[in-house]
């Protein structure tokens, strides 16, 4: 490629120079894909410095010595071409796009190769196919990239990453994820998630242990790769693109009105207990139905006083790249801007709706310090400005769903009283201790910041000195990040109305006078801090000794980093990681090909004997298209290729992210809750010691002997198949031993125990074909099939219980209870197995007694549904184009996905709030699925969606089990676009080479047998909807 | 070539070494066990730690004795409370209530702090610093709180496994799987540790600023009286039910026969253990140790006496005060809304039911079902109260008869409507106390649904007489140390061992529960019974006696936490657990309608309720536990 590049610039040099001649040469060079003219393109004359370039219309004009020169056509971007005068003195050239050089290399593990020569399982995603509607990235990944299992169950800004497994999940440790390396430096998911996909120049999965076992220690989860574009030689080139975008909800939930939900009410205090106090009087519910005083017997619609139907958002990046021939840039920019759905209050002055405002400045500079050394500089800069409500846009849907829609008002107009008030009159009702959503929406804000600095240096020193192909390359990197908030809010004043007696006029009633105010106070929230220093040095070589063609590369990694928030003694010590590895690879004569890999990782959580893993890998590939006997089939098998991998990766991300050293015992010496108080006053107080956890010097790591096969398939050069089956043998998997209580331990006790396996399968097709002069289309499809089985864990003898037995079912699979029915009457209740989780009669859930042994109990819990994550997850579309206009499809969806709707956190009624330290009293909501549908004494429908009615927590009801499981598989219309560009002949006026308008959507359709929200949320459905949206945008070039 | 070589060998040999290096973050001095018992200031903080373990005896949600059987009854908005779930025989083996094997669902984690005992005992010699007969006593300490753990999951399990030594945490899955020891080596263990830990246990608190709540002589002697006083009742004494409970090796898990020995030791400790209490200077809180500096009659000067015997801060009665929970809160869930307010600063949701204060005897000291003279059949009409019993009740307004002519306990423990409730800011005159406005309306009345009595009754007796409502809005509780045992809980102790030991109940039966009664301002047993009773023969008689002793220490003890654990050992709990909860019917505010007796629930209580359900999950992973009968 650098040669290339250099050609380039010696022509582009040669081109200034013009010379005399006697013949003179005119054409026209025009793209070979759509006709369309080229200007700038460089056309020489082979081995002189004649030259000259085509103007505006693509026309040129040259004098050439004699009419037997060939002429060299260059142009950046695409195929230089070289075309004999042959006596001809009109020439007309078409010029084809230059397959990326960069495509005929793939990104491996610290290096590149030529990609016919890969064995390693790795799949490498077009940038451009990840380009969404949205700022986050992760969200692009489901169905797009074959071998990756991703899914999205939040739509909140900034909340809303996709969660991504590759090849599925083969592990019970806390780090499922992959790897995640951006340039070569280890990053976060949401550093992921904030790359802008105009600077990605490639992006892979890694996917076997060929491809990931110089990882060593983490790359047991797989890894993805993305390097960020470089400059390139030539004038400057600058891409501008903006896009605008309204979104909303896929889906809203439904509720029942407020009438059914006071009837409901006080229909489940009174079945329960026909003493009970009613909590709604006829009048009230008269009155409200009647909607005489909406003051006094109010409704509200809380969804709708929180939340908008829609919002707009914004992206802008623009990047600018070239160079000369001792440095290349490349520049680029980015803003976006994120709105929420949550409405704001005019008398408030400040923005309690999510507003994530992004800036991003990355830079990459190339400078060839000598003709042997080159120097790359990285600077890179994530800037997020958050504003948003105080808890969050998931918590107030969760709150909307705790408040009661027939208690208050959120907001009372000022009575006689109040009319000089100036703060916001909010409803509430009882002491003032109910939740008002709206009061808690509009109190306050959060203002946080989280930015990311990264600076990365790499020397790359050619030693084709010392031998030929030998190259040494240096790299060092620093990265920050930071990340705090502020909480700014007041505390709202509550009122209720009160008819004055004297007047039949309404008076508002304080109900909080003194903990009320209308000055803000202030919380310092969450801050965190984490500073990242790399090193990396590789000594490489590459050779081709006629067919023979060896490689090798040796490989050492030094990573530190370190938290300043990090909340224990333990915590706060550096995490570190070293490493060496190395490669070995090679190929005869481009049919056969061998690869051998290493890693030698340590890590600090293992004790000194165990802190050291060796994980190796061997890779075979045989390119069977390149074999003399296959030349015959060439023309319609273009490409065959067989491969296979088998080598072992590790896990040092075992246990949990508190587990910093399993060696070393954790005693927390100022424990509050394990102290004392004595004293005539009570006033001698020290607090106790406990143990976090104990100490374990042979926890080690966890292993995955990963095996891999597959092919990969083209016929006709217009059909690309790849396929990769793979097996997944994870030991020395990290888990709880089984204790007793009566041992008296604090904290679990550990041993690298469990093992499992994971299998299935990937695959990805392309078709690309371009139909006569106008048409072009493209298709492509991906499959992933993932599924885990454990095979063995730390559990009791189920020998006779084998159904509560882990071992052959998925690591994400799900336990309960098979629900048969609701229980007929009381009758069927007295006379069937007891059901042990308290109190329950009938029209409540009816248990199936596995072991019969008259009882439900823990004991007849079985495996119910799919896992909890999807097994399969597939995507399809076509792009195609007709002359300026083009048009994409793309569908998504998953498969072999169970999720459960949360009893307990939609049973009407209860206060069901998990945060129990909440001052504030919630009484849930009803849905409308459970209103239309529910056992009660006059209609005892045993198949109701919904049990007998209560207003308490239903223990006996909310139990996992198969009456709330869901299939979670669904396929969705996933985006869909429409975009045309203006001609060259126009837009190259104005000097600008691709000016395009496009539109298009995302989450436009869904087809699932679920209703009640959008299924890719599954069991998180309450929380902030998964947005659907529809984006304008413009990209321009020049 | 070579070179090459060369270069690459360094590299990598410099990579190894230098990374061994790279990976040692962790430094010195990171906390470990040593740390623990480094000094003696951080060994007093596990001593602390020990201690932490202490079941919360004051509160609502950490007592099952306090709300868990017939005595105290809620609204329906605190029935996730697990005492209530408890008491409405919702208990389970899945997730169990007030689950002290693992710690869970209110319980406190025992056997963790078993382990953390024993590891003090096992390191506390390390401890640099700590003087010999400081260490001593901190043995004894710990001793002593490892076997009230034990003890305290006996009376709830029956037999459970004995931790006198740690087992390994790196201890193999079959070294694990322990068995329960029978109940008899259970009760055994616990008193060799008591004795242990009674040798070298102060006779008194010295430093009492610093040090008041630790265990003492008097506490340990006691808690030793109060174990073998339950190894010798009749739920672990012989019980029939359980003398066939094997485990699968086919140990028995309870004595096959009775054994009157048990009682005789019984009694031998409750004698030693009142001895040492005695010179201790623990003694009965008398009408004259309620000390008051303004002019008040002699009958709220008994009240007032019987109230702080309980809830003053250190009444001198008090063998063993826990200073671990405090009392604030119970406080808060015990008293009244004094008056009207836009606010309530109490919780009054800690409601006795109405059969306790039926308990409570007559004004001549005996049942009022028994008393000839004061009129049981109608003791739900209606009677006007006059200025004579403005101590008691609200002159000129009317109440149920049962609040009329009872004794002094009945004022002092209970409060209810129109009553008269002193102190509390109320002190200079008695003849102007708060009186309770409970009906419908008034503003002692449902609050909200969270905020009142269900039956109309108020524990006042564990409200301190200091305790303040202030502004009607902050209710500022003077805290005292919940008595986990008091001197008249000895006393009826040791009344009651000596009847059982003896073939018919003499003079020394009668002395010990004649000092409980003559302090409550009533009559001995023997006269009031003669005088009064409508079977005045029953102090002479061994069944009679035992009958009078099982009610006199419910009315002296009640609201204590001592009725649930009484009830279940001498196997009552059926008899009485099997009863309609009662109270008045506190949503009406007509007088007539107000004391319509009120059915709130149906109590059922079986055979297996007689023990907690050790866990199934438990149960799964070690089949060598036997699971208790019924569950």
């Amino acid at each position: 490629m650098n040669k290339n590049l250099l050609l380039i610039a010696l022509f582009l040099f040669s081109s200034w120079q013009l010379m005399l001649a006697q013949v003179t040469i005119v054409g026209t060079v025009t793209d070979a894909k759509d006709g369309m003219t080229l200007p700038g393109v460089n056309v020489s004359v082979k081995g002189t410095n004649i030259g000259t370039a085509t103007d505006m219309d693509g026309n040129f004009k040259l004098k050439v010595d004699n009419l037997s020169a060939t002429l060299v056509f260059s142009f950046i971007g695409y195929v230089k071409q070289e075309v004999p005068l042959n006596g001809s003195t009109n020439v007309n050239v078409s010029m084809a796009l230059e397959v990326k050089a960069l495509e005929e290399f793939e990104i491996v593990a610290f290096s590149t190769q030529k990609k016919s020569s890969m064995v390693a399982a790795i799949t490498t995603v077009k940038p451009g196919e990840l380009k969404v509607p949205s700022s986050n990235l992760t969200t692009a990944l489901s169905g797009r990239v074959s071998g990756v299992i991703a899914y999205q169950r939040s739509g909140e800004p900034g909340q809303d990453n996709a969660q991504f497994f590759i090849r599925g999940v083969t592990t019970f440790g806390y780090k499922k994820d992959p790897l995640i390396l951006i340039d070569g430096i280890e990053l976060t998911t949401n550093d992921l998630a904030r790359l802008q996909p105009d600077d990605i120049a490639t992006f892979s999965i890694m996917k076997d242990a060929a491809a990931t076992a110089l990882y060593g220690a983490r790359g047991a989860n797989g890894i993805i790769y993305v390097t960020t574009k470089e400059g390139v030689e030539g004038p400057v080139h600058v891409s501008v693109r903006f896009e605008n975008s309204i979104s909303q909800a896929t889906r809203n939930i439904e509720l029942a009105d407020p009438i059914t939900y006071m009837k409901m009410g006080n229909e489940a205090v009174k079945t329960r207990d026909p003493l009970g106090i009613l909590p709604y009087s006829e009048e009230k519910i008269e009155q409200t139905e009647a909607g005489t005083d909406p003051v006094l017997y109010p409704t509200t619609d809380w969804y709708n006083t929180l939340f908008k139907d829609h919002t707009t958002n914004q992206r802008f990046n623009m990047n600018l790249s070239g160079g000369g021939k001792i440095a290349r840039y490349y520049i680029s920019s980015t803003f976006n801007q994120d709105n929420g759905i949550i409405k704001v209050d005019q008398q408030n002055n400040f923005n309690n709706n999510i507003k994530i405002r992004q800036f991003q400045i990355r830079s990459n500079l190339n400078i060839n310090l000598t003709s042997t050394t080159t120097l790359k500089f990285t600077f890179n800069a994530t800037l997020d400005n958050y504003t948003g409500p105080i808890a969050g846009g998931t918590d107030l849907y969760r709150k909307v769903m705790l408040t009661n829609p027939v208690y208050f008002l959120p907001t009372y107009e000022p009575d006689m009283a109040h009319q000089y008030t100036k703060h916001i009159l909010f409803g509430n009702y009882g002491k003032g201790n109910y939740l008002n959503p709206y009061a808690e929406s509009v109190k306050g804000y959060k203002d946080g910041k989280a930015n990311r600095v990264l600076a990365q240096i790499e020397l790359n020193q050619d030693l084709s000195a010392i031998t030929k192909g030998l190259n040494f390359r240096i790299l060092g990197n620093g990265n920050q990040y930071s990340y705090f908030d502020i909480q700014r809010f007041y505390n709202p004043y509550f009122y209720k109305p009160s008819v004055n007696p004297e007047t039949g006029d309404y008076i508002l009633v304080p109900l909080n006078p003194d903990a009320g105010t209308e000055y803000l106070s202030y919380n310092e929230g969450q801050k965190a801090m984490s500073s990242v220093y790399y090193l990396e040095g590789a000594l490489q070589y590459n050779r081709t000794y006629s067919r023979n063609s060896v490689s090798g590369l040796l490989v050492g990694t030094m990573r530190n980093e370190l938290l300043a928030n990090s909340g224990s003694l333990q915590k706060s010590l550096p995490y570190r990681n070293v490493g060496l590895a190395g490669r070995f690879t090679y190929g005869y004569n481009d049919i056969y090909f061998a690869e051998i890999d290493f890693g030698l990782n340590g890590s600090e959580r293992f004790a000194e004997n165990n802190r050291f893993g060796f994980f190796p890998s061997l890779a075979l590939g045989w390119l069977v298209s390149n074999e003399a006997f296959f030349a015959s089939a060439k023309r319609t098998v273009t490409n065959l290729k067989l491969k296979a991998s088998y080598g072992l990766v590790g896990n040092d991300a075992i246990g949990g992210p508190d587990d910093r050293f399993f060696y070393l015992s954790q005693m927390n010496m100022d424990d509050p809750t394990r102290g004392g108080v004595f004293g005539k006053f009570f006033h001698y107080q020290k607090n106790g010691i406990s143990i976090d956890r104990y100490e374990n010097d042979q926890i080690t790591w966890e292993t995955a002997a990963k095996v891999n096969v597959g092919f990969e398939l083209g016929l006709f050069d217009k059909f690309n198949l790849q396929a990769d089956f793979f097996r997944d043998n994870r030991t020395n998997i990290l888990m709880d031993r089984i204790t007793l209580a009566s041992m008296g331990l604090q904290a679990g006790v550990r041993a690298n125990v469990g093992s499992a396996i994971g299998k299935g399968m990937d695959f990805s097709a392309t078709y690309d074909q371009v139909i006569g002069k106008n048409w072009w289309i493209q298709t492509m499809a991906n499959f992933t099939y993932a599924t885990s089985e454990i095979t063995e864990t730390e559990e009791p003898n189920y020998a006779e219980t084998p159904w509560l037995s882990a071992v052959g079912n998925s690591i994400d699979q799900n336990y309960g209870y098979i629900a048969e029915r609701l229980f007929v009457d009381e009758n069927e209740v007295n006379n069937s197995p007891e059901q042990t989780f308290g109190e329950y009669m009938a029209g409540d859930i009816k248990y199936k007694d596995i072991n019969g042994d008259g009882r439900i109990s823990a004991l007849d819990k079985v495996a119910i549904g799919f896992p909890y994550r999807p097994e399969i997850v597939y995507g399809a579309g076509f792009s195609m184009g007709y002359k300026a206009f083009d048009c994409s499809i793309f569908f998504q969806g998953l498969a072999r996905e169970s999720f459960w709707v949360n009893p307990a956190l939609t049973a009407p009624f209860i206060n069901a709030d998990p945060d129990v330290s909440s001052p504030y009293i919630g009484e849930q909501e009803l849905l409308k699925v459970w209103a239309d549908s529910y056992w009660s004494e006059e209609n005892r429908n045993s198949y109701a969606l919904w049990p007998r009615l209560t207003n308490t927590y239903s223990n006996n009801n909310y139990q996992t089990n198969t009456w709330f499981m869901q299939n979670g598989a669904f396929l969705r219309l996933k985006s869909m676009e429409f975009g045309y560009s203006l001609p060259l002949s126009i837009i190259s006026k104005i000097k600008l080479t691709r000016c395009r308008f496009y539109v298009n959507g995302t989450n436009l359709l869904t087809f699932s047998g679920f209703k009640l929200w959008d299924p890719e949320m599954g069991g998180n459905g309450l929380g902030y909807p998964i947005q659907k949206v529809i984006n304008f945008g413009i990209n321009v070039d020049f | 070539m070579k070179k090459i070589l060369i270069l690459i060998a360094t590299i990598f040999i410099g990579t190894i070494y230098s990374c061994s290096k790279f990976l040692d973050v962790v430094p010195d001095n990171i906390a470990t066990l040593d740390n623990a018992f480094a000094d003696r200031y951080t060994a007093e903080r596990y001593l602390f730690t020990c201690y932490s373990y202490l079941p919360d005896f004051s509160s609502t949600d950490g007592n099952p004795a306090l709300n868990s059987g017939d005595d105290i009854w809620y609204a329906e908005w605190h029935k996730w409370k697990a005492g209530v779930q408890i008491a409405k025989g919702n208990q389970n083996i899945s997730n169990p209530y007030y689950d002290f094997w693992r710690g869970e669902n209110y319980g406190k984690p025992l056997y963790i702090g078993i382990r953390d005992c024993n590891i003090f005992l096992e390191n506390v010699d390390n401890v640099l610093g700590l003087s010999a007969s400081e260490k001593k006593r901190w043995i004894a300490e710990v001793n002593f709180l490892k076997a009230y753990y034990h003890y305290y999951l006996i009376r709830m399990y029956g037999p459970i496994h004995i931790v006198d030594v740690n087992i390994q945490v790196s201890a193999q899955t079959e070294a694990i799987k322990v068995y329960r020891d029978p109940v008899d080596s259970c009760f055994n263990y616990v008193v060799r540790l008591l004795n242990k830990a009674i040798i070298d246990l102060p006779p008194v608190i010295q430093n009492a600023s610093t040090e008041l709540g630790r265990i003492t002589k008097p506490i340990a002697m006691s808690i030793k009286a109060e174990v073998l006083m339950t190894a010798a009742s009749p739920l672990f004494n012989g019980n029939p039910n359980y003398a066939g409970m094997v485990d699968n090796r086919g140990t028995h898990l309870f004595p096959a026969a009775f054994d009157a020995q048990k009682w005789e030791k019984a009694a031998k400790a409750c004698k030693e253990a009142i001895d040492a209490c005695h010179t201790a200077g623990i003694q009965l809180y008398q009408k004259s140790d309620y000390v008051n500096a303004f002019t008040i009659s002699d009958t709220s000067r008994q009240i007032a006496a019987l109230r702080s015997s309980v809830s003053q801060q250190w009444s001198k009665e008090v063998i063993w005060g826990c200073t671990g929970a405090l009392t604030g809160d119970l406080q808060y869930n015990c008293a009244p809304r004094f008056y009207q307010s836009t606010d309530n600063p109490v919780g009054s949701n800690h409601a006795p039911t109405l059969a306790i204060a039926e308990e409570f005897y007559s004004n001549h000291g005996v049942p009022i079902n028994e008393d000839i003279s004061w009129g049981y059949e109608n003791r739900y009409k209606m009677r006007q109260a006059t200025t004579a019993d403005a101590l008691f009740i609200q002159p000129n307004e009317q109440t149920a008869r049962l609040n009329f002519d009872r004794e002094y306990r009945y004022y002092s423990s209970l409060s209810f409507d129109r009553g008269a409730w002193f102190g509390n800011g109320k002190e200079i005159d008695d003849r102007d106390p708060w009186y309770i406005q409970n009906r419908k309306g008034d503003f002692s009345s449902i609050f909200e649904i969270s905020q009142y009595s269900i039956t109309g009754l108020y524990p006042k007796k564990l409200v301190n007489m200091s305790s303040v409502i202030q502004n009607g809005s902050w209710f500022n509780a003077e805290t005292y140390a919940f008595p986990v045992i008091r001197l008249a809980d000895l006393y009826l102790y040791y009344a009651e061992a000596l009847n059982e030991t003896k073939s018919a109940p003499d003079a020394d039966v009668y002395e010990y529960i004649d000092l409980v009664r003559n302090r409550a301002g009533l009559q001995g047993v023997v006269e009031s019974w003669l005088q009064y009773s409508a079977s005045p023969g029953k102090p002479s008689t061994k069944a009679g006696m035992r009958e009078i002793i099982h009610r006199e220490r419910l009315i002296e003890l009640a609201f204590e936490g001592q009725r649930f654990w009484d009830l279940r050992r001498w196997l009552l709990s059926k008899t009485y657990l099997n009863k309609a909860i009662k109270g008045w019917d506190v949503f009406q505010s007509s007088t007539s309608g107000y004391y319509r007796v009120k059915t709130l629930y149906n109590q059922s209580f079986t055979e297996r309720d007689y023990f907690w359900p050790i866990p199934e999950g438990e149960l799964i992973k070690n089949p060598n536990l036997v699971q208790n009968l019924g569950w």
